[in-house]
């Protein structure tokens, strides 16, 4: 992983060596991310992150909705603990297809996924998730519940608001993900649902994470 | 008693849990093995209990399933390992023999102070049998959507199309992709969009279940093709989510027939109305140069012969005047056309005699072929004829009374005058002159009936015809 050609985490008013321990946790999850899932199908997997913003939920899901018309696909881990929100994996429908179809072979000819499909990859949204979920776990040291991974789908809106209206102060830290697996581009979003408190959380957590390093200076990512 | 002791004591109560439960500790250790999991693999608790797992399953040390609960068991990360992608991480089996498709569950067990993995192993047999039966429903569905000679679609309630097949695809001249996601409206032509919305809106507010209607497509080409819909509403799961199945066939050709059959039916028409013209024009000249004729001749006999024969000839011309400027080509409008007959009739007359008056009261609604048409012209024409003749045998002005009428189906012709009145004994098939004799087999010829009879003033000729009766026995023309 390098530095990523676009970031903006403005939002959260953190402090240069704040920000680059964030993309440098990001980083880890994302690399963690591509390990597990290099494991699971035994073939080098590459994950990177063109872009990753911190931006009101409301706004993340307009953007989403207005980027990928067509009906989205993700997989959901809930957590909480002293740091509380949700964990999202989202595809474009055609792109999870293709994503799962590169993993498990070709299968009948149905244009929509389907049940078996499905399954995998709730399975394989689990790995990747995992892998971010994993890093925010051992930085905050324990204590936070990780739920089973769900599968949701529907439009940008439906999957980040699920049919309700945000609080104002409600924030995303969205990833835009491309994957090289077997030898196909996709292209996927994480998404990191927060309400204010687990701002602080994200906060707390990256002071723990430049306690843990225990490096003084500015980080190089 | 141990922790460790007090926790298998509680972990015994997930024995009458239907899945199997293990439960491993940092060194990879069985601690718990329920009932369930001894039935499904054969293995009892005894035997693996205080056992590493990987000794009893080698093939797993280096699996997703050991990288599952290093995490659970490190970060506290849950994973779910599914059979989609695991098809027999455990070797399980159902009481039968068959093998067991499972899920496999790990987290971390929360009720205990040292990091334990909690794996939850559930039967996905049925649910997978139930898929597959699911997804061969589908590709049967597909089959038979792909596979028709006819278009088929789906369209939400909007008019979106959501699948379409290739049939129809071609028979619009777009890909697939083209077309899905827009809707019907956009394909339709624009004089028939308005109709087909409404059959869309009855189908989804449940007005009709089905629908079927002739309408035209506009190709990516331009060019208009017409096809046969018919749609239907598939019944949904959830509600909401209903969608119209449509079938569309190519009826092009056969439109593209039919047009020509009408342009050929016009073009017939066009030409039958041009013969009668033509007919009427030639009949009519015949008796213009009749009439001309006569105008030259001095002996009265003869005089009245041609006017006779001038009569007779205007009242066939007359009929072909009526097909020709009627509605049908076959068929004239009897009332209309007697009316203006006895306004001819009383023309010629006044010509010859001068000061005669032809009186019609007309009330029929009737159409009738012209072979019943021509001898009742032509009966009408000769006892109309026949009254001016005979009624004033001195000449003065007369008065000629026309009154039809229906009667129970059966049309009444009465030709009253104000003349002399018949002689005696008077019989109507009796051979008085050409104008009787062709009246006589005119009326024989329609199956009528004629009667004459004295009025307190003048005679009275009753000629009764039954349109539908004659239909039934068309006798020939006479000789």
């Amino acid at each position: 992983m390098t530095a990523f050609p676009s970031s903006s985490f403005s939002l959260l008013g953190l402090s240069g060596l704040e920000q680059d321990a964030l993309l440098e946790l990001i980083n880890l999850g994302v690399g963690r991310a591509a390990t597990n899932l290099s494991r699971m199908l035994d073939e080098h997997v590459v994950l990177s992150v063109p872009k990753a913003e911190i931006q009101p939920l409301t706004a993340a899901a307009d953007a989403l909705w207005a980027r990928e018309q067509k009906g989205l696909v993700a997989v959901e881990q809930v957590f909480s603990g002293a740091f509380s929100g949700s964990a999202l994996l989202i595809f474009p429908e055609r792109k999870s297809l293709e994503l799962v179809r590169a993993i498990i072979g070709p299968a009948p000819p149905v244009d929509e996924i389907g049940d078996l499909e499905q399954e995998a990859l709730t399975e394989i949204g689990n790995v990747i998730l995992n892998g971010c979920l994993a890093i925010i776990a051992n930085t905050l040291g324990g204590g936070l519940r990780i739920s089973l991974p769900t599968l949701l789908r529907g439009d940008g809106r439906a999957i980040l608001l699920s049919e309700r209206e945000p609080k104002p102060d409600e924030l995303v830290l969205f990833l835009y993900i491309d994957f090289v697996v077997r030898s196909r581009n996709l292209h996927g979003y994480i998404a990191l649902l927060m309400d204010l408190p687990s701002l602080e959380g994200l906060k707390a957590l990256i002071q723990a994470f430049i306690a843990n390093i225990g490096i003084p200076g500015r980080l190089s990512p | 008693m141990t922790s460790l002791e007090d926790l298998q004591l509680s972990l015994a109560g997930l024995d009458e849990v239907e899945a199997g439960i293990l439960v491993l500790d940092t060194a990879y250790e069985v601690v718990h093995w329920n009932s369930c999991l001894e039935r499904l693999s054969g293995i009892s608790s005894r035997e693996v209990v205080g056992v590493r797992l990987w000794d009893l399953f080698p093939e797993m040390a280096g699996s997703q399933f050991r990288r599952a609960v290093d995490e659970a068991l490190s970060s506290g990360v849950p994973s779910l390992l599914s059979h989609a992608l695991h098809p027999a991480l455990f070797p399980l089996r159902h009481r039968d023999g068959r093998p067991l498709l499972h899920d496999v569950i790990t987290r971390r067990f929360h009720g205990h102070p040292e990091p334990l993995c909690f794996v939850q192993i559930k039967d996905a047999t049925e649910r997978r049998h139930l898929q597959m039966a699911l997804d061969h429903s589908r590709l049967q569905y597909r089959s038979v959507f792909e596979g028709a000679a006819v278009g088929i679609c789906e369209l939400t309630r909007d008019g979106e199309y959501i699948r379409a097949n290739e049939h129809f695809c071609a028979m619009l001249g777009y890909n697939a992709t083209e077309l899905l996601g827009r809707r019907f409206q956009e394909f339709t032509h624009p004089d028939d969009v308005k109709v087909s919305l409404e059959l869309v809106r009855g189908l989804f507010s449940n007005e009709t279940p089905n629908f079927r209607v002739e309408k035209r497509y506009v190709r990516k080409d331009g060019s208009v093709i017409w096809a046969c819909v018919t749609g239907s509403k598939t019944k949904a799961a959830m509600p909401g989510t209903e969608t119209a199945v449509a079938v569309i066939e190519d009826i092009s050709e056969r439109k593209a027939l039919e047009a020509e059959r009408q342009l050929l039916l016009e073009q017939k028409d066009l030409l039958v109305r041009e013969v009668h013209h033509r007919v009427k024009n030639s009949l009519a000249l015949v008796a213009s140069l009749l009439s001309m004729q006569n105008r030259q001749i001095e002996d009265p006999r003869a005089r009245a012969h041609i006017a006779a024969a001038h009569r007779r000839v205007a009242a066939i011309a007359q009929v072909h005047d009526r097909l020709h400027r009627g509605s049908q080509m076959n068929r004239v409008a009897l009332g209309p056309f007697i009316t203006d007959l006895c306004v001819d009739l009383e023309g010629m007359v006044m010509a010859v005699e001068g000061g005669q008056q032809v009186v019609s009261q007309i009330d029929v609604d009737l159409e009738l072929s012209i072979d019943q048409a021509l001898p009742i012209a032509m009966i009408v024409s000769e006892l109309v004829g026949n009254a001016f003749k005979h009624a004033q045998p001195h000449g003065l002005p007369g008065r000629v009374d026309v009154v039809c009428r229906l009667d129970a189906g059966a049309l009444k012709l009465n030709i009253r005058d104000n003349g002399v009145g018949l002689p005696e004994g008077f019989d109507p098939s009796g051979g008085h002159g050409l104008g009787m004799l062709i009246v006589t087999r005119l009326t024989q010829q329609l199956q009528g009936r004629l009667e004459a009879r004295n009025l307190p003033s003048g005679a009275e000729f009753s000629f009764t015809f039954e349109p539908g009766r004659w239909g039934r026995h068309h006798p020939d023309l006479p000789g």
